[in-house]
């Protein structure tokens, strides 16, 4: 196991905008640091399409000068953090990692860039990702797949690839990716880091390309819980420009961490997520069943649930997403098709041969999931399950159909609008991480939060660094 | 779950489905994207089997002007 290590680009966010608070560290230096370490690995990693080294360090500048001055914009200030490639940045390239977007220069920033800006954070790049958010690895791609820092052979997992790389790696200290069935918890789990995806409306999906409108999430992807809760703290609330988010308060997203989680009642379905299935790999499962354990330790209250019409989750995801993405992009699929990858161009072409109907009756089944969900957690104030149903794969080995064909235990929140937190929660045989994922009630972000903060100081998976 | 081996539709039905959406696809990749379409078949088949009796739909429509 890789020893625990105490250097400038591996602090978390919570831990720098401390020092920077205090005067005792300089954003110029933390910057620098990050982009030292973005020299140093990215050749291996692959996390970026687009590196800012000189906009950030002029951000970083601004900061010190601002901090210097006491006007102190909050726990962001001064902190590196990096874009998956399809968050509109004004001026500034945003591909969505497609030839079909190779040019694109957006005239506006996303929402959510906005909010980071104003809270002081220095965007340092714009990630690698899976094309459009979908698909798999594509080595014929002009952008070359981000590998997984704790070992360069396996994948990252997706589509949220290069922000899981590079926020493990400590290339960066937070990250912004963007999740339609995983793509944010998906490599987190992978990668050994944490991925929130907020309720659906939490967060403004203004300026960020579009998957399937009413299935896509932001959210952030950080090395700790704290740092999530602070990174979602900045870009959460109502925005005039995404008619779907919510004017439901924003609340501190840290002021319940810390706090036990004695008699948190916690429902585990292990109808879907833990029974044997040889799509679903044991190493994981015993790996999360130690993660239970741990949660009873700290006092919560372990249920058995069973979810009505969880069955249906699957297909109501994967024809929503089709018939969405293809209304997206069907004006470049029949213009410039050959502009879009393999793997992506036949995921959006499927849209086309589905009928409305299809669409109306997964849109219609999509009240029965989320009916069945809200009886599971009747009694109960959180899920748990696996992250994923297999480690991080070798890119050989990488199985694109398994990704539609087999178990997902993330796509069912992304139709039922669920918060859902990935957290590491240790490790295989192989050293590959293994996530752990914390279900809120819609707009409960603070209880999921709290049990995963509570876990992860108690599990101290965190602390660890891969070997890169 | 679907398998190659189950495709869903014959190929001449296919290629008509695909005519009729646009897609100006060759041979090779009316080929390729038949198993696909079958795996998705399956999924909406499953969705159409559901009595949902007056279930209404997950989205609705905002009849404010700011929306």
């Amino acid at each position: 196991m890789p020893d625990i290590v105490d250097e400038l680009h591996y602090l978390t966010a919570q831990e720098a905008g401390d020092r920077i608070r205090r005067g005792e560290l300089s954003p110029v230096e933390l910057v620098q640091a990050s982009l030292d370490r973005i020299e140093a690995t990215e050749d291996r990693l692959h996390s970026f399409i687009t590196l800012l080294k000189g906009e950030a360090l002029e951000q970083a500048r601004m900061a010190e000068a601002e901090i210097s001055k006491g006007d102190y914009r909050g726990p962001m200030h001064g902190i590196p953090y990096g874009l998956k490639d399809l968050y509109d940045t004004a001026g500034i390239r945003t591909t969505a990692a497609s030839k079909v977007d190779f040019d694109r220069v957006p005239e506006e920033d996303a929402t959510v860039v906005t909010r980071l800006r104003e809270a002081g954070a220095v965007l340092v790049g714009k990630l690698v990702m899976h094309e459009y958010a979908t698909g798999a690895p594509d080595f014929t791609s002009p952008f070359q797949p981000a590998r997984n820092p704790w070992n360069l052979e396996h994948a990252t997992g997706g589509s949220s690839s290069g922000s899981g790389s590079a926020v493990s790696a400590g290339q960066v200290m937070g990250a912004l990716g963007s999740c339609t069935g995983g793509s944010i918890r998906g490599p987190a789990s992978l990668c050994g880091i944490v991925g929130l995806k907020p309720t659906y409306g939490r967060v403004s999906r203004h300026g960020v390309v579009t998957l399937s409108w009413s299935q896509d999430h932001c959210g952030p992807m950080t090395r700790t819980v704290w740092d999530a809760a602070v990174m979602l703290l900045a870009i959460a609330g109502r925005d005039p420009k995404d008619p779907t988010t919510s004017a439901a308060p924003v609340p501190d997203y840290t002021s319940s961490l810390g706090e036990d989680i004695k008699g948190l009642r916690i429902g585990v379905p292990r109808h879907y997520f833990f029974e044997p299935n040889p799509d679903i790999n044991p190493e994981v499962v015993a790996v999360v069943e130690k993660g239970l354990g741990a949660l009873q330790e700290l006092g919560a209250i372990l249920e058995e649930v069973t979810v009505p019409n969880l069955e249906y989750a699957r297909a109501v995801n994967a024809i929503i997403m089709a018939g969405e993405s293809y209304a997206f992009h069907e004006r470049n699929l029949k213009t410039r098709p050959n502009d879009f990858g393999e793997a992506v161009r036949s995921r959006f072409r499927i849209g086309a041969l589905l009928s409305a109907g299809d669409y109306v009756q997964a849109q219609r089944c999509r009240q029965l999931v989320k009916r069945g969900f809200a009886e599971a957690m009747a009694k109960v104030d959180l899920l748990v399950t696996p992250t994923t149903a297999y480690p991080a794969p070798r890119f050989e080995d990488y199985d694109t159909a398994f990704t539609l064909r087999g178990p997902s235990f993330t796509a069912p929140f992304n139709v039922t609008g669920l918060p859902a937190i990935s957290i590491p929660c240790g490790f295989t045989e192989a050293g590959l991480p293994v996530g752990m994922q914390l279900v809120g009630k819609p707009f409960d972000e603070p209880t999921a939060l709290r049990a995963a903060y509570a876990y992860e100081q108690h599990a101290g998976w965190s602390q660890l660094r891969p070997p890169i | 779950m679907s398998t190659a081996e189950n495709e869903g539709v014959s190929p001449e039905v296919f290629r008509q489905m695909a005519e009729r959406a646009g897609l100006g696809l060759t041979e090779e990749e009316l080929e390729r994207l038949r198993p696909l379409y079958g795996l998705y078949l399956e999924f909406a088949n499953q969705l159409h089997a559901v009595d949902l009796q007056a279930e209404e739909i997950a989205l609705a429509f905002q009849p404010d002007w700011q929306s």
